[in-house]
């Protein structure tokens, strides 16, 4: 066995760990995902950062509106982040209609969410905090549901929701709605072991002592919504995760758009990483869970991309330098017997954890129930554990490169 | 909700359960490859014993060249089918690392059988060629490896075109066999791979077709 076979082992004894882990997390709690405690309304300030969002900013705050929610106990605030566009028009005009819609502009353009989600924070009237992205529409239960978590524990400081994408219409709109099934799910796995690393910009909801406690969002993070969970959890308190509720959120369309988006997240990744290494071990699941997942992660995505490359690039010299001295030698460039193998045991371990991890997709979409499987939402799926999947090392490559030199924006 | 922090632990062994299980399951797969080889070998070698038996039964009786010929090539054929499994079996194990041992039985019946072949050659007054491919057993230098390559399909097309004018014996050279280190240095080989023509030409690059056409019918 040389050392490439070792990192193979490695690599399937991982795989085949996390999807154990999310099986054994799913079976006893099986029946209960879906379940919330039922809560008791409260105020909500909800805040909205706003940056030429003018095409979906409209349809956000009206979702907003239409949550069932006394209407009375929700006061929506839009932090325009000096947009370029007309959102800042549009908000007014829905100020001026609802007198619980507020507009607040920022004084120059910060270049990311932190900072207006602050600004928003701190005009805030009520002792809850909902953050929502100004192209996300949660759904009309989403609030009501969330809200007993943050009521039941004294020590949960945030709630998540299930994020969904907004119906798709693209190739890569389809693949990003079957990955954030999956996300949702694998997440809602996590709160079962106190796990929650993330509650996404869409719509999250906090109290808002506990924001001020911990110092709100760092507007020096490119994922403020990952940043401020680990010092939440770095302060003992946690997050849930509710995955009956559900916002809805518009996805990016191309491809080049989603590569922006993802190198921006693992950009943001990595700098949680960085921040929080020091508690390694430390502070329950943040030390002892998610840092180690989240670098274990990173150096087996940067280290498996590097390896893939040593490896194809030796099989396409050898190939070249073959089939050059076969064309010399007038002989055929390819034959059967070429092309037989005898299987080895890594062989079968990996076809063992490739129909694991698709049988565990599908798993996900049916218990998500919100998923046909046509046949060609069947290629979608394959389409996304095998090619999707596989893009992943290249962004967090580009994402440490760019964090490296420094040379990033929101 | 169940408290469900102890999954880290049950993952760990059904992990590591699975985990032994494949490996388990990987020896087994490989010890009956190995077992199989093996006992191919041995079969090999006794064919190989009857065959020199029979060829001192030749020398003594004049019975036919064509008898003996023809034998010693569907020999060759079938050491040749038996190697190409060595080598894909070789390729994919992992634990059981006995397969090179058994490789050094298959080139030293080889050598014997090249042995017998020159003999045959010269008792018979030759009407067929022997060609010996020495080539570097598990080579990592892609150059040496894309050439090995080419060189190991130009022979097999060489063979296909000439089925019984053409004994081929393909030896590995680095598996420290004294027999095949003092062979190479008896013809002067010193670089690989190399393939020797008649015991006496060899080439020691990728050869035209022709060139190598031309190499073997005109010694």
């Amino acid at each position: 066995m040389n050392w490439v076979d070792f990192v193979f082992f490695f690599y399937i004894f991982v795989g085949i760990y996390m999807i154990s882990l999310f099986f054994f997390i799913y079976i006893p709690n099986r029946k209960k995902l879906f379940d919330y405690p039922i809560g008791m309304a409260k105020p909500v300030s909800i805040v909205i950062p706003c940056y030429n969002e003018g095409e979906t900013i409209g349809e956000a705050i009206e979702s907003l509106l239409n949550l069932d929610y006394p209407k009375n106990m929700i006061e929506i605030i839009v932090v325009d982040d000096k947009s370029s566009d007309n959102s800042a028009e549009i908000v007014s005009t829905y100020a001026k209609k609802y007198k619980n819609v507020r507009l607040i502009i920022n004084k120059r353009n910060s270049g990311g969410a932190a900072e207006p989600t602050n600004i928003g924070i701190k005009a805030a009237k009520f002792d809850y905090i909902a953050v929502a992205d100004a192209d996300s529409a949660p759904s009309k239960d989403a609030l009501i549901k969330m809200i007993g978590f943050l009521q039941e524990d004294e020590k949960v400081g945030a709630v998540s929701c299930a994020i969904l994408s907004k119906t798709p219409h693209t190739f890569m709109q389809k693949l990003q709605q079957i990955e954030y099934f999956m996300i949702g799910f694998n997440r809602k796995l996590l709160d079962l072991v106190d796990s929650v690393y993330v509650t996404p910009g869409p719509f999250a909801l906090y109290k808002k002592k506990v924001l001020f406690e911990v110092g709100l969002f760092d507007i020096n993070n490119m994922t403020q919504d990952i940043e401020i969970v680990w010092r939440l959890l770095s302060y003992g308190y946690k997050a849930r995760m509710c995955l009956s509720a559900r916002v809805y959120t518009t996805t990016p369309t191309k491809f080049k758009l989603w590569w922006k988006q993802r190198v921006r997240w693992n950009i943001g990744g990595t700098q949680c990483i960085i921040k929080y290494g020091g508690i390694v071990f430390r502070k329950g699941m943040l030390g002892g869970f998610i840092i180690p997942f989240f670098s274990l992660s990173l150096f087996i995505g940067l280290f498996g991309l590097g390896l893939f490359i040593y490896l194809f690039s030796r099989i396409i010299i050898v190939s070249y330098l073959s089939t050059k001295y076969s064309l010399y030698a007038s002989t055929a460039v390819l034959r059967f017997q070429d092309l037989s193998f005898a299987p080895s045991i890594l062989n079968f371990f990996g076809f063992a954890l490739f129909f694991l991890g698709v049988g565990f997709a599908f798993l996900i979409l049916k218990i998500m129930d919100a998923y046909k499987l046509k046949n060609n939402n069947i290629f979608n799926v394959l389409f996304y554990s095998i090619i999707y999947l596989s893009i992943y090392p290249t962004i967090m490559l580009a994402g440490l490169y760019k964090l490296i030199r420094g040379n990033y924006i929101w | 909700m169940v408290n469900s922090k102890h999954a880290f632990w049950m993952a760990l062994v059904f992990t590591a359960a699975v985990f032994i299980i494949g490996i388990i399951f990987g020896f087994f797969l490989e010890y009956n490859r190995s077992n199989e080889l093996a006992i191919n070998s041995l079969r090999s070698e006794i064919n190989l014993l009857d065959e020199q038996v029979r060829s001192k039964v030749i020398t003594n009786n004049n019975i036919s060249c064509d008898i003996a010929k023809e034998s010693i090539f569907a020999f060759a054929d079938k050491i040749y089918i038996e190697a190409f499994k060595l080598e894909k079996y070789d390729a994919s194990n992992k634990f059981i690392d006995d397969l090179k041992e058994i490789h050094k039985r298959y080139d030293l019946l080889r050598m014997i059988l090249w042995d017998e072949a020159t003999i045959i050659k010269n008792n018979c007054d030759s009407n067929f060629h022997t060609i010996v491919y020495f080539f570097d057993y598990n080579v990592e230098d892609i150059n040496i490896k894309s050439q090995q390559t080419a060189i190991s399909r130009l022979i097999t097309d060489m063979k296909n075109k000439n089925p019984d004018e053409i004994l081929v014996i393909p030896i590995a050279a680095n598996l420290d066999l004294e027999s095949v280190k003092l062979t190479l240095r008896n013809y002067n080989i010193t670089e690989k791979p190399a393939i020797l023509i008649d015991e006496g030409e060899s080439i020691n690059h990728v050869p035209s077709f022709t060139e190598f056409e031309n190499a073997i019918f005109q010694t």
